[in-house]
C-alpha cells in the first residue's frame, strides 16, 4: 500500500510507532540509571556526590511528553476512521490531517521541559519549551476543524460510534484549553502540583483517549462478532458517559485554582472544596454506570444482538469489505486499493497466496508488489522467551543476580532455538 | 556450496529494516547516555571530580582505529553473502570477529584497569564513565555473538535468509562502529 492509499488511521498509528522508537529509549537509561544508583551504589541524581537530581527529570520527561502522543494519537486515529462513515464522506483535508497526525508526533519530542516549568530552568529553556508547547496547538487544531468540517459537510448519522467521537472532540478541546494555559510559564507556576493539572490530564487522557476508544469498541463490534450491539443503549450509554465524566473532572478545575493540591487523599474541612469534591464522587458514580452499560451492552450483544452482516455501516476502509466476522485469512485474495477509502472506489482482486501462511511485501514508497513472505507458524518459543525475561528483570530488581543469570541462560537458548528454525527455500 | 539468487526483491529486505529500526532505539539510547555526561559534567567545575585521574588518551584511540577498520570485513562479507559466495563470506566474517575479539578483550582490560583507578560508587563523573563505556562494549559484545552465530550457519552452507541475516549484522556493525567514535570522544573529552 503506497503512502498516498494509507488511511489515516494508518498515519496514526506510523506517528504513534516512530514516537515509540525515540521516546522508549531515554525512560531505559533512567530506569537503569535508578536501579544502578539505589542497587549497586552508582551516583546519578544525588547532589552530595556530583549527581543532579533534575537529570531524572529530563529523562523521564522526554519520554513522558512523547508518550501522551502515543496515548492520544490513537485515539485521533478511531476517530479519522469513525467520523467519515457516519457522515458519508471521505475526510476534509486528508493529506493535512495526516502530516498534522506525524507532526504532533514530532513536535511532541521538543516540549518536555513544560512538565519543568518550576524546578528553576534557566529563562532561555523556559522560553523554548513555552514556544514549543504552544506550536503543538497548531496541528491539533488542524485535525479538529478537519474533523468538524467533516460531519458538517457530509450527512451526519448520530449514531453511538459518532456520539463518542463528538464527546471526544468536546472534551479534548477543553483538555487542550488547559494544555495551552500552562504553557504560559507564570500560569504553570501557579498552578503546578494542584488539581488544576488533575482536570488537564484527565479531560485529556479520559476524554480524549479513552472516548474513541469506546465509540471504536461499538464501531468494529460487529466487525469482530458479527452481531449488532444494541442501538439506543448504546447512545443512552454515551450521554450517562460523557455527564459522568464531566461531572467527575471538570470541578477539579476550580478546585485546584482554589489551592488544592495533587497527591492528597484527605483535607480539612473549611477551604471551600467539599461540596466540589461530593460532585465528584457523584460523578465517577455515574461515570461508573456509563462503563457499566457499555460493557453490558456489548456483553448482551455477543451473544443475542442482530447478525450485522459484513457492512453495517457502510465504512469506507478495507475492513468493511471482508465478513464478520473476518476468517483467519483476512481476505481470500489479497485486495489491490486505489484510495485510502476502497469500500467507497474500488477493490480489485489481486494475488492469491494458498501455500501455508504467505503475505505479499511490497516496495516502500510505491507499494508495489515486491515478494512473497513465508510467515513463521505457531511456535510456543517466544512466550517461553518472554517468561524468561520477565523473570530475569524480576530477579535483577529484587537482586538475585545468580536466579537471573539462569533465566538470562535460558532465555539466550531459547533465542537460538527460535533462530535456528529457518524458512524453507527452494 | 550452491550459489544463492540474491532476493528478487527491489526493496531492502524486511531483516534489514528490523535492524534499522533496532538501531534507531540504541543510537537513542545512547544519545541520552552522552546528554547525561554532559548534563552532569556542567555542574561540576572539576571534571574529573579530585583524586580521579583524567582519561588515557593514545590506548583508546588506537583501538577506536582497530573497531573502525572492522567495517570492511563486515562490509564485504554482506556483499559475498548476497552475491553467494560462501567460502569468501565466511572468511571476511572470521577476520572481522578476530579483530573485533582483540578489540573487545583489551577494552575489558582497559575497563578493569580504569575500576582499579577509581571507582563508579565514589563519584557521578565514575558512574556515567563506566555506564556509558561499557554499554557501548555490551553492544560490541553482542554483535560478536550475532557474527558468531551467522558464521556457525554458514557452514552449513548459504541461503537467502542467512545473507539477510549477514547484511543486517553488517548494519548494526557500522552502526556500533559510529557509535564507538561518539563514545570515544565523550569519553576521552577532560584530556582533550
Ligand atoms: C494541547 C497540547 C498540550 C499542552 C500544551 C500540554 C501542556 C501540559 C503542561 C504544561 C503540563 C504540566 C502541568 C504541570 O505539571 O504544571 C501538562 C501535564 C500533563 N499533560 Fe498535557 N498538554 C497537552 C496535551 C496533552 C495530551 C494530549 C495528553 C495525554 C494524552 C496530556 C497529558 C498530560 C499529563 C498526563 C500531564 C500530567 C503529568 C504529571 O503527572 O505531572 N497533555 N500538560
Ligand atoms: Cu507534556
Amino acid at each position: 500500500m503506497s503512502f498516498n492509499r494509507m488511511p489515516l488511521f494508518v498515519f496514526a498509528m506510523l506517528a504513534v510507532s516512530l514516537s515509540l522508537i525515540f521516546a522508549l529509549p531515554s525512560l531505559t537509561t533512567d530506569l537503569v540509571f535508578l536501579e544502578l544508583q539505589r542497587k549497586v551504589g552508582f551516583h546519578f541524581f544525588d547532589v552530595a556526590h556530583g549527581g543532579d537530581a533534575l537529570l531524572w527529570q529530563h529523562l523521564f520527561w522526554l519520554f513522558g511528553h512523547p508518550e501522551v502522543y502515543i496515548i492520544i494519537l490513537p485515539a485521533m486515529g478511531i476517530a479519522t476512521s469513525i467520523i467519515p462513515t457516519f457522515a458519508k464522506r471521505k475526510m476534509v483535508a486528508f493529506p493535512l490531517v495526516a502530516l498534522a497526525e506525524l507532526l504532533v508526533a514530532f513536535i511532541g519530542f521538543g516540549v518536555w521541559g513544560h512538565h519543568m516549568f518550576a524546578t528553576g530552568l534557566p529563562v532561555g529553556a523556559l522560553v523554548f519549551f513555552a514556544a514549543a508547547s504552544m506550536m503543538v496547538v497548531i496541528p491539533s487544531t488542524i485535525q479538529i476543524y478537519a474533523w468538524l468540517f467533516t460531519v458538517n459537510l457530509g450527512r451526519p448519522e448520530f449514531r453511538a460510534p459518532l456520539l463518542f467521537i463528538g464527546g471526544f472532540i468536546g472534551l479534548f478541546v477543553i483538555g487542550g484549553l488547559s494544555g495551552i494555559m500552562f504553557a504560559a510559564v507564570p500560569f504553570d507556576q501557579a498552578t503546578t502540583d494542584t488539581y488544576f493539572v488533575v482536570a488537564h490530564f484527565h479531560f485529556i487522557i479520559f476524554g480524549a483517549a479513552v472516548f474513541p476508544i469506546l465509540g471504536g469498541m461499538y464501531y468494529w463490534f460487529p466487525k469482530v462478532t458479527g452481531r449488532m450491539y444494541h442501538e439506543r443503549l448504546a447512545q443512552a450509554s454515551f450521554w450517562v458517559t460523557f455527564a459522568g465524566t464531566m461531572l467527575t473532572f471538570f470541578p477539579m478545575h476550580i478546585v485546584g485554582l482554589l489551592g488544592m493540591t495533587r497527591r492528597v487523599y484527605t483535607y480539612h474541612a473549611g477551604f471551600g472544596w467539599d461540596a466540589y469534591n461530593l460532585a465528584e464522587t457523584v460523578g465517577a458514580f455515574i461515570l461508573a454506570f456509563g462503563l457499566l452499560m457499555i460493557f453490558g451492552n456489548l456483553l448482551w450483544s455477543r451473544f443475542r444482538g442482530a447478525p450485522s452482516g459484513p457492512d453495517p455501516f457502510f465504512g469506507g476502509t478495507l475492513e468493511w469489505t471482508t465478513s464478520s466476522p473476518p476468517p483467519p485469512y483476512n481476505f481470500p485474495v489479497i485486495p489491490r486499493v486505489s484510495s485510502p477509502y476502497p469500500n467507497w472506489d474500488r477493490v480489485e482482486g489481486g494475488l492469491q497466496l494458498d501455500h501455508g501462511h504467505e503475505t505479499p511485501a511490497t516496495t516502500v514508497r510505491d507499494g508495489h508488489f515486491d515478494e512473497v513472505l513465508k510467515m513463521p507458524s505457531e511456535s510456543g518459543l517466544p512466550i517461553v522467551l518472554a517468561f524468561s525475561v520477565t523473570v530475569l528483570f524480576i530477579m535483577l530488581l529484587t537482586t538475585h543476580f545468580v536466579v537471573a543469570g539462569i533465566f538470562a541462560g535460558i532465555a539466550g537458548l531459547v533465542l537460538a532455538a527460535w533462530h535456528a528454525q529457518e524458512p524453507a527455500e527452494q | 556450496m550452491s550459489t544463492v539468487p540474491y532476493a528478487q526483491r527491489v526493496a531492502k529486505p524486511n531483516g534489514w529494516w528490523g535492524m534499522v529500526v533496532f538501531v534507531a532505539t540504541e543510537a537513542t539510547l545512547f544519545g541520552t547516555l552522552i546528554g547525561s555526561y554532559y548534563d552532569l559534567r556542567f555542574r561540576t567545575p572539576r571534571w574529573p571530580p579530585a583524586g580521579v585521574p583524567d582519561p588515557k588518551v593514545a590506548v583508546p584511540l588506537i583501538l577506536l582505529a582497530v573497531l573502525v577498520s572492522t567495517s570492511i570485513p563486515v562490509q564485504l562479507a554482506s556483499v559475498f553473502a548476497r552475491a553467494g559466495r560462501t567460502a569468501a563470506t565466511r572468511l571476511a566474517l572470521l577476520t572481522a570477529l578476530v579483530l573485533q575479539s582483540g578489540y573487545l578483550a583489551l577494552q575489558i582490560h582497559l575497563y578493569v584497569d580504569d575500576l582499579h583507578r577509581f571507582s563508579p560508587q565514589a563519584t557521578a563523573y565514575g558512574s556515567i564513565y563506566f555506564t556509558m563505556v561499557g554499554a557501548h562494549h555490551a553492544h560490541v559484545l553482542v554483535g560478536i555473538v550475532l557474527e558468531a552465530w551467522l558464521l556457525l550457519r554458514l557452514f552449513g552452507g548459504n541461503t537467502v535468509y542467512r545473507a539477510v541475516g549477514v547484511q543486517a549484522t553488517a548494519f548494526f556493525w557500522h552502526a556500533v562502529n559510529v557509535l564507538a567514535v561518539a563514545v570515544t570522544i565523550v569519553q576521552l573529552s577532560p584530556s582533550l
